[in-house]
């Protein structure tokens, strides 16, 4: 038996991509499209403000702004509830929705049937965080060597963020609630009320991985974030895994 | 399988939810062939099957399967084959890519193949390429049924197949599970319909309660059913003169007149298929006109209540 199942990763990713209600759809093109249209108000603002525009046509500004952005909004809000959004049904919509019997039959280890769910539901997550960082990219500074290392940045971060939330998803109901909560109030809130606090979140390491990748200075070295990251991930897996293992499926007739 | 030939063997399985306790002290064996599980809603039959998937963990006691237990190993899993009561599907699936899922996730080496021989054989070729989400109620049990036996499996599991089907896919999917046991498979098979099982089963497992109540071959519970006392209402335009006679000259064992409905009987048959072979030449001797026969106990609650207090 294999880590991961690769029919499993492409059901999750079709799942993750393509079975969501309109109204969760929309609010995901929203998180994806916003930086992207926050940079076109900006591009918008300098015709009215010639000292703006004048800063504009500075690409050094333009890269700054859209670090800016990354680091201020995509990292810390946008892709963590992009990934929540994609990560929590993984696992969460087939416990309530009585699907995940199907899954829990197959002769695969209960390794294999959660990391296959949280490969392809983080394929998903990435896809649209690449879209909308390429985006936000296309509109101030469209330099692929930029976009790269904003992207290759992501991609820790979210994996830890997914890692946490597909746990969330097995572990509790009204885990997108939860995950919110989290997202909003310790992420964005809570970790920059002071440093210390702040070494508590996800973002600082995700954002000291941005800062390394881009050559900007950083109180945490690369190798410390990558390693609180993984480790992160790891852990957050082996609970979702162990925790998925003990799962029992009442419902019927008896329920 | 051991060496008493059992597949399943469920050894003080107990199950409880919290305060409340599912299933009761079963202890049982099952081989190849088919067996019926029987009790009306809310007996165990679900709770059991789930036990026996390994879907839910016992509280108490343990089951195995081909020697083993599914939940602690998943292999086992390629030889088991569920099919869940439960209607919930993956309704944006059509029925071909649910079957092709499920055989790649069982490792089977041709998954569309697979997918379509199981299509064909509950006769749902034809809908092959429409959403589930659009299936009937009855094509949806059919798709169940075909995903539970796509790879051939050894033991099969089926909480209450037959359930939502019209009559001519009740047809079909009782000659599948006929011919499932004929093929040496093990094949537990849940209903609350009596008949049903009548039809599919030759051995019983009779829950109610979450106690075990009842095993063994179907025809030594249909004479227990015969012999037990059945309640026949009556109306009749002249129940009093109604009573007397039957009192008098039918296999009965009492007459009382409902309380809420003076015009009606109930009566205690001791012997039915005599008690209505003669009932209509006492009514005619009696010169009285019969409005209203009614069995009150012939359902599957009755029995089993009949049996639990015999």
């Amino acid at each position: 038996m294999g880590i991961v199942d690769l029919a499993l990763v492409r059901f999750s990713l079709r799942q993750a991509l393509g079975r969501h209600r309109l109204g969760r759809w929309a609010f995901l093109g929203f998180l994806v499209v916003l930086p992207a249209l926050v940079a076109l108000v900006v591009l918008e603002a300098g015709r009215f403000d010639p000292e703006l525009a004048r800063e504009w046509a500075d690409r050094e500004f333009r890269q700054q702004f859209l670090r800016g952005l990354f680091e201020g909004i995509q990292l810390p809000l946008l892709f963590p509830l992009i990934v929540l959004l994609l990560m929590v049904p993984a696992l969460r919509e087939e416990i309530d929705g009585d699907t995940l019997p199907y899954l829990w039959i197959a002769p695969l280890s209960r390794g294999a049937i959660v990391l296959s769910k949280f490969v392809g539901a983080l394929g998903g997550a990435v896809l649209l965080v690449g879209m909308s960082t390429a985006l936000a990219a296309a509109v101030a500074v469209p330099d692929a060597a930029v976009l790269g290392k904003l992207l290759l940045a992501a991609l820790p971060g979210a994996a830890a963020y997914g890692a946490l939330f597909l746990l969330l998803g097995v572990w509790v109901p009204r885990a997108l609630l939860w995950g919110i909560a989290y997202v909003i109030g310790w992420e964005e809130l809570f970790s920059r009320v002071s440093e210390a606090a702040s070494q508590l979140s996800v973002r600082h390491y995700a954002v000291a991985v941005e800062r390394a990748l881009l050559r900007e200075p950083s109180d945490v070295p690369l190798g410390t974030a990558l390693g609180v990251l993984l480790g992160l991930t790891v852990v957050a897996l082996v609970l979702a895994v162990w925790r998925f293992a003990q799962m029992e499926f009442p419902g019927g007739e008896e329920a | 399988m051991t060496m008493s030939g059992a597949t399943v063997e469920i050894e003080g399985v107990t199950k409880r939810y919290g305060q409340v306790v599912a299933l009761s002290d079963v202890s049982l064996e099952m081989g190849p062939g088919v067996v019926g599980l029987l009790g009306p809603n809310g007996a165990g039959k679900t709770t059991l099957l789930k036990l026996i998937a390994g879907l839910l963990a016992p509280t108490l006691g343990q089951v195995r399967v081909l020697g083993g237990s599914p939940r602690r190993d998943p292999k086992l899993y390629g030889r088991i084959g569920y099919c869940p009561e439960s209607e919930r599907l993956y309704d944006f699936l059509t029925g071909f890519e649910f079957l092709e899922l499920c055989a790649r996730l069982r490792r089977l080496p041709h998954p569309e193949e697979a997918a379509e021989r199981a299509l064909e054989r509950v006769d749902l070729t034809k809908q092959r390429d429409k959403r589930i989400g659009a299936y009937s109620r009855g094509m949806r049990q059919r798709i169940k049924v075909a995903q539970s036996l796509l790879h051939d499996p050894e033991v099969v599991l089926l909480d209450e197949p037959l359930k939502g089907a019209d009559p001519a896919q009740r047809r079909t999917l009782i000659e599948i599970v006929r011919a499932l046991g004929e093929e040496g498979k093990t094949v537990v098979v849940s209903s609350h319909i009596l008949h049903e099982v009548e039809r599919m089963a030759s051995q019983i497992v009779l829950i109610h309660k979450g106690r075990l109540l009842a095993r063994g071959d179907f025809h030594a519970l249909r004479a227990a059913m015969e012999d037990r006392p059945h309640k026949v209402a009556l109306t009749a335009s002249d129940p009093k003169k109604l009573a007397a006679l039957l009192t008098e000259r039918a296999p009965v064992r009492g007459v009382d007149f409902d309380e809420t409905d003076g015009q009606r009987l109930i009566v205690e048959v001791t012997e039915p298929e005599r008690f209505y072979r003669e009932l209509p030449r006492l009514a005619v001797e009696a010169g009285v006109r019969l409005r209203e026969i009614r069995g009150l106990d012939e359902d599957l609650e009755s029995v089993f209540r009949y049996l639990v207090e015999r």
